[in-house]
């Protein structure tokens, strides 16, 4: 048990060591302040810019932005839809793969594009090695890079400054941030045993004599990106857990790191920009210490067990094994789960269906808050939504119209914070209930009762959440899951990015009041504890009959066992 | 908390100051008041009226839903259970009572809003009025007719029909019937402060020729009335984007409540629509909804009691954002009598040839200041030694900066402002006296404005004007300080007066030596850093500085000007209440925050009462953590006291949270104490009390 | 003649009073639901089932207009 909890402790203070630092060197790229690697890249950047026909220095407004990105991303979306159709005549296919239903390759393409990751398949018996370096691991870059680009002209916006311009943030995202750091980790997991080849499947004669077919592939590379830019697909099926993409305990802790470390340290790079550090650490202990519960009763659950299977098949004390690797054990596999889905990274290392009650739990409640880090870039925005609703709540209270960082908070602002709030039921609670009403047409369930009321919401949460990791055990490689998922995917991404990016032009453009004794300080001990009440209240009472209804009961339906 | 803390600054608190014992006027009748709401909270019931308040709409619609259900509770197909006709009566009957509560107490605030408004408009009657034609002729018009332009006549003992600016005659006028004042206050043409007139008042003697500056419908007193009345209320911008969020929140709730049947029908746990409605209905924030526009009203109507008129609600909830007052010295921060306090004699003069000047020199001057200096010089003997029918007055004015007398025989007697004062001996080719400084100093040291008196080219000495401080002004400015508002004071004083005034009447900053083009410098300095400013003026030369103020409060002894260009009118000219109008626009605002955080709050314990129940196949009865006695008893009593509550904060509602001046971080540490947790906590206490009494009844 | 007038009448009506016609509407899209509803639920009645199919016309109804309430919420 102990060194369970040590494994956890050890990887949350490298993290916590990590954070500030990124953080900075984030703040500098985006400030276009001079850093470590201009020498090198500099050239690069002025070739593709040059090349692109971008305007280093023009600022967008948020219409501009707005629509920078959604046109850069249908046209990656489309491309990579009509790459994966046409696999089959494609080179780099040793296995000679033919192209996907159109359904499974719109929903994986619309996944991919998201940031999502959200597979209905299994990578290595369905996309060739063409299609899952040069559509999905392209996308892995630049959907991440669309994400931190949002959350970094959301942090501008909010701190007054012009929202900078779409293209330019893209490209310092992937030059400066993902590609060295993908590239020297890829280097570590190549070192730590993870294969990158594209020799075709090895077939090795096994010690009963039997032949076997050993799927392998170009995995490194697509696994240290998988990881930073919280894609989450996997480039086999059972992504994480399987011992080419995750061989062992080090590449596990890598793993690990690589996925917390961007949205944690955005929340510093927030510091930098606002120049207030210390409501930068005050909100990353807020969300730090939601974090560690989360972990907490996770772990503490898969440490107890089933007591029900524990008592009748064991006879003793045993922690729940079931769905886990057993090289990462309950720790590392509980650690993971509730990063993974707290990151909207969405890969996994052991199986979620097969967590405890309390794991379904801190999952589910993890994507359904999508602020306890949350995704790449949009996790930190929708930190701030929360503060700027809590600041209008509370605000008012003080006697004075309610301002963030000494702007006010008005009409416009508060319609498109609310916007984000309603996200999320309309996306998951209206496509699960028609799901769960055909539970036999449609939904394809494989636990009935309150678990498969989880699986269902899970998937859906998952897709609105832009988090791509699934409950599994759920048939959803049909036309409705594909269908449906993919609007839950497209609603939970784009109508948030539309909403922040609104939100922060309207904030860049406003007067800034100044600070005086009636001002309510957003960077105290007070507020922030407020900020973390309102987040919990708003967020559970939307949830809370979801969660009683799914991992509660059957929480107690085990207790009663 | 310190001992000044706990004075808080009341917005009920009755303006004092100089006009002691006023009458308050007009008298509000609040006879009938409550039967009056009644009826019209069943009125307010139209769906046309409902469909403006969305929390409410959606608890009105599930009335009728409910209603239904109590017909034929299998409308949507068989519910097992007994009972059910009651049990869904009873849900109707509460969900009928909470959209009358909240109709009640919206009903209730207009109430005394009207009847504040009757009050005024007995003032208001329909009177024949003198029009004066073009030819010179007169017209008897009725008073609504008077339109913006026409000059009518008025005599002794008529009502003034409609608001105007004196342009011929001199006569005293009651303003009782809107200020309060008993004493009547002397009308004539010309003057700044005495040449406006308010509709409804009565002349009392001689007679006066008034042009008339506003339309039938516009004057203050018809601005005021469908201010407090509510008709003409548009929301103000913090309470529009509290409505959006409110609307939101009640969205969400009705997606999931509209989505959870679904789910529960899966999991083998089915819930009737009655207790789908129930629970929406307990998870919409219908306290504040119910409230919301209750608070905006009380809020007018407190402006209202305070004798102050306001143009807009905007107006008032801007005031609690102000975060720079720019004030008058005189009249504000002193009383606005500055008084002799003593005779400085310079160069060989003696004290007695000061004052003999000094007296000569304000024999004709009418103002305090001029009778206070031949009071003092009286008192220390001097007399008069000409024959004042033969001398001729000369008056004050602002470009001259000195006032006096001229004698026979050619002999001028000045006082004034002491750089005026030897500008006006150099003139007469008289010497500057050396030791003149000094005395000057002396006095401006001591917080006093002093006076230079001058006989032809000599300068006899400097006449000690004292100003006194208004009693409790500092303490004010200190809760002002600790709100996060700056003062800056405006004076036409010498820099030296001006900073000693500043610092005994603890005010941030001061603008000595000021002009009225340095008000809206200030003013525009102010709002350039992006501070909003409130100020008080009443002369003409202030309008254009009242217009550019964030929130300009004019006197209404002021000019029509003055009035015009503010967005409030003070019916009792008292500038200092610009401190309480702050006051209570932050209220305005702290109550609408404290019941919106205290409706969400709530939300968590209507939770914990009504899921683990009503899904009674799903096996959480654990969560039932307020042992609640059953289904029907746990509904019942999430949803009365979801009612009971809106009936209770009536009261908070209308009078508003006390407001503390307390610093931003310790007004929000104190309401979220109050307001956050206890709206976490009471629900709880409250549901099980209310459960153990339906259980004790039977209706469970 | 009066059944022109009655026409003009009903027609100005229309449009000045909205409610009228959305539950005019709201019935007529419900001879579509409710069939649906009937088919889909097992055990239930007809009546029911176009209960049911208004219930849910309403709560669509709520839906649009809180969403009104969000986006032009100085109507209100």
């Amino acid at each position: 048990m102990l060194q369970g909890f040590f494994q956890i402790a050890l990887t949350l203070i490298i993290l916590a060591v990590i954070a500030p630092v990124f953080g900075k060197y984030m703040a500098r790229v985006f400030l276009k302040k001079s850093t470590l690697f201009n020498r090198a890249i500099n050239p690069i950047e002025r070739f593709i810019f040059a090349v692109a026909g971008v305007r280093y220095k023009d600022n967008m407004t948020g219409r501009q932005y707005i629509q920078a990105i959604l046109i850069s991303n249908l046209v990656m979306g489309v491309f990579v839809f009509s790459l994966l159709m046409l696999q089959g005549l494609l080179p780099l296919n040793p296995t000679i793969l033919n192209a996907p239903s159109w359904d499974l390759a719109l929903h994986t393409a619309i996944s991919f594009v998201t940031n999502t990751n959200q597979q209905h398949y299994s990578g290595e018996t369905t996309y060739s090695y063409a299609s899952q370096m040069l559509a999905l691991c392209f996308l892995m870059f630049t959907s991440a890079a669309t994400g931190l680009a949002v959350g970094i002209a959301f942090i501008r916006g909010l701190t007054g400054r012009l929202l900078g311009n779409f293209y330019v943030d893209l490209t310092l995202s992937i030059t400066r941030i993902l590609l060295p750091i993908s590239f020297c980790g890829a280097l570590l997991l190549l070192l730590a045993g993870v294969p990158e080849t594209l020799a075709s499947p090895a077939i090795v004669t096994t010690l009963e004599g039997t032949t076997q077919t050993i799927a392998r592939g170009p995995v490194a590379h697509f696994e240290i990106i998988k990881q930073l830019g919280e894609n989450g697909g996997g480039f086999f099926g059972i992504n994480s857990a399987h011992p080419f993409e995750n061989p062992n305990t080090f590449t596990n802790l890598l793993a690990t790191i690589t996925m917390l470390s961007i949205p944690m340290s955005l929340i510093f790079t927030y510091g930098i920009f606002a120049n207030n550090t210390k409501q930068a650490w005050l909100l990353f202990w807020m969300v730090f210490s939601i974090f560690i519960v989360l972990v907490g009763i996770t772990a503490v659950a898969e440490y107890q067990g089933n007591l029900f299977v524990n008592n009748t098949i064991f006879g003793g004390e045993q922690p729940n094994l079931e769905g886990k690797e057993v090289r990462f054990g309950w720790a590392q596999t509980a650690l993971w789960a509730v990063s993974t889905t707290a990151t909207m990274c969405g890969a996994v290392n052991g199986m979620h269906d097969s967590l405890m009650p309390t794991g379904g739990f801190s999952t589910l409640f993890n994507m359904f808050l999508q602020i306890i880090w949350g995704g790449q870039g949009t996790g930190t925005a929708y930190l701030f939504i929360y503060s700027i609703l809590t600041v209008f709540i509370t605000g008012l209270m003080v006697g004075r119209t309610p301002e963030f960082l000494g702007r006010k908070i008005e009409k416009k602002e508060i319609v498109l914070a609310s916007l984000v709030l309603l996200v999320h039921p309309i996306f998951v609670l209206i496509p699960s209930a028609i799901a769960l009403s055909f539970p036999d047409t449609l939904a394809g369930i494989s636990n009935p009762g309150f678990h498969g009321l989880s699986q269902v919401v899970y998937e859906y949460t998952s897709a609105s959440a832009n988090n791509g990791s699934g409950f599994e055990g759920l048939g959803d490689a049909t036309l409705w899951w594909n269908l449906s998922t993919s609007i839950s995917l497209l609603g939970g991404r784009y109508i948030p990015i539309i909403a922040l990016l609104l939100l922060a032009d309207s904030m860049a453009h406003k007067q800034p009041v100044p600070e005086t004794a009636g001002t309510l300080r957003t960077d105290t001990l007070l507020f922030t504890s407020v900020t973390a009440g309102v987040i919990l209240i708003l967020g559970v009472l939307t949830f809370f009959p979801v969660l009683a209804l799914g991992p509660i009961a059957e929480g107690f339906q085990l207790l009663r066992n | 908390m310190d001992s000044t803390t706990s004075s808080p600054i009341s917005p009920r608190r009755r303006p004092t100051g100089p006009r002691e014992g006023r009458k308050h006027t007009p008298k509000v009748s609040r006879k009938g008041l409550y039967q009056r709401a009644i009826r019209d909270a069943f009125t307010k019931l139209n769906l046309r009226q409902m469909v403006k308040n969305p929390v409410m709409f959606l608890v009105w619609v599930g009335t009728i839903i409910t209603a239904l259900l109590t017909i034929d509770p299998a409308l949507f197909g068989t519910v097992p259970g007994e009972n059910l006709r009651v049990f869904n009566g009873l849900i109707t009957i509460i969900l009928f009572l909470t959209v009358l509560f909240a109709n009640f107490a919206e009903a209730v605030a207009e109430g005394r809003g009207k009847a504040q408004a009757d009050a005024l408009r007995s003032t208001k009657s329909d009177t024949l009025a003198r029009k004066l034609l073009n030819d010179g002729s007169i017209q008897e018009v009725s008073s609504t007719t008077l339109r913006r332009g026409d000059r009518v006549q008025v005599i002794a003992g008529d009502l003034i029909p409609a608001d105007g600016e004196v342009i011929a005659g001199v006569a005293s006028v009651d303003e009782s019937a809107i200020t309060g004042e008993s004493a009547p206050v002397l009308k004539e043409p010309g003057s700044d402060v005495a040449s406006s007139v308010t509709g409804g008042t009565r002349i009392i003697s001689d007679e006066l020729t008034i042009q008339i500056t506003a339309d039938p419908g516009k004057g203050f007193i018809d601005r005021m009335i469908s201010l407090v009345e509510g008709a003409e209320r548009s929301k103000t911008p913090n309470e529009i984007a509290l409505t959006v969020l409110l609307a939101v929140l009640t969205l969400v709730f009705l997606l999931v409540i509209a989505t959870l049947p679904f789910l529960a029908n899966y999991v083998q746990s089915p819930v009737s629509v009655a207790i789908l409605i129930a629970l929406l209905v307990a998870l919409i924030p219908t306290t504040i909804g119910g409230l919301l526009s209750a608070i905006g009203i009380a809020g007018m109507d407190r402006v209202a009691q305070f004798n102050v008129i306001a143009t807009s609600g905007r107006a008032v909830e801007a005031c609690g954002d102000v975060n720079t007052l720019v004030l008058d010295k005189t009249g504000t921060i002193t009383l606005g009598n500055r008084l002799a306090e003593e005779f400085i004699p310079v160069k060989e003069h003696s004290e007695d040839d000061v004052a003999k000047v000094a007296f000569a020199a304000s024999i004709f001057d009418q103002t305090p200041e001029g009778k206070s200096i031949v009071r003092l010089a009286n008192k220390l003997g001097s007399a008069l030694e000409f024959d004042w029918s033969k001398a001729e007055a000369v008056d004050f004015s602002a470009k001259t900066r000195m006032s006096g007398t001229n004698l026979p025989h050619g002999v001028e007697v000045r006082k004034g402002a002491v750089e005026a004062i030897k500008g006006f001996v150099r003139s007469r080719n008289g010497q500057i006296p050396t030791d003149l400084d000094a005395a000057y100093e002396r006095v401006s040291r001591l917080g006093g404005t002093p006076l230079a008196v001058a006989l032809n080219g000599d300068i006899y000495g400097v006449i000690y004007l004292k100003d006194i401080i208004k009693p409790g002004i500092k303490e004010r400015f200190d809760q002002l300080r600790r709100m996060g508002v700056r003062t800056i004071m405006l004076t036409g004083d010498n820099q030296i007066t001006a900073a000693v005034i500043a610092q005994e009447a603890g005010v941030d900053d001061f603008i000595a030596e000021a002009t009225p083009e340095d008000k809206i410098a200030v003013i525009q300095r102010e709002q350039a850093a992006g501070k909003l400013v409130a100020m008080t003026g009443d002369g003409t030369n202030d309008a254009p500085a009242l217009a550019q103020a964030n929130v300009g409060v004019a006197m209404n002894s002021g000019t029509q000007a003055a009035k015009e260009a503010a967005n409030m009118v003070d019916l009792d000219s008292d500038p200092t209440k610009l401190i309480d109008i702050v006051a209570i626009g932050k209220q305005l605002l702290i109550t609408r925050g404290a019941l919106t955080t205290f409706s969400i709050a709530n939300d968590i314990a209507k939770y914990f009462a009504i899921i683990p129940v009503i899904f009674t196949a799903a096996g959480i009865e654990r969560l039932n953590i307020m042992n609640l006695a059953s289904t029907q008893s746990a509904v019942l009593s999430a949803l009365i006291y979801n009612a009971l509550i809106i009936p209770a904060l009536i009261p908070l509602a209308l009078t508003g949270v006390k407001f503390r001046p307390l610093n931003a971080n310790q007004l929000l540490q104190r309401n979220i104490l109050l307001y956050g947790l206890g709206g976490v906590v009471a629900p709880f206490v409250a549901i099980k009390v209310i459960d153990v009494v339906i259980a004790a009844v039977g209706l469970g | 003649m009066d059944v022109l007038e009655g026409v003009s009448f009903i027609w100005v009506q229309w449009r000045r009073q909205k409610l009228p016609l959305q539950l005019l509407i709201a019935l007529c899209l419900n001879l579509a639901i409710a069939p649906a509803v009937y088919a889909a639920v097992d055990g239930v009645q007809r009546r029911q089932a176009w209960a049911i199919g208004l219930l849910g016309l309403v709560t669509l109804g709520l839906t649009i207009y809180l969403f009104d309430v969000v986006f032009r919420p100085e109507r209100y």
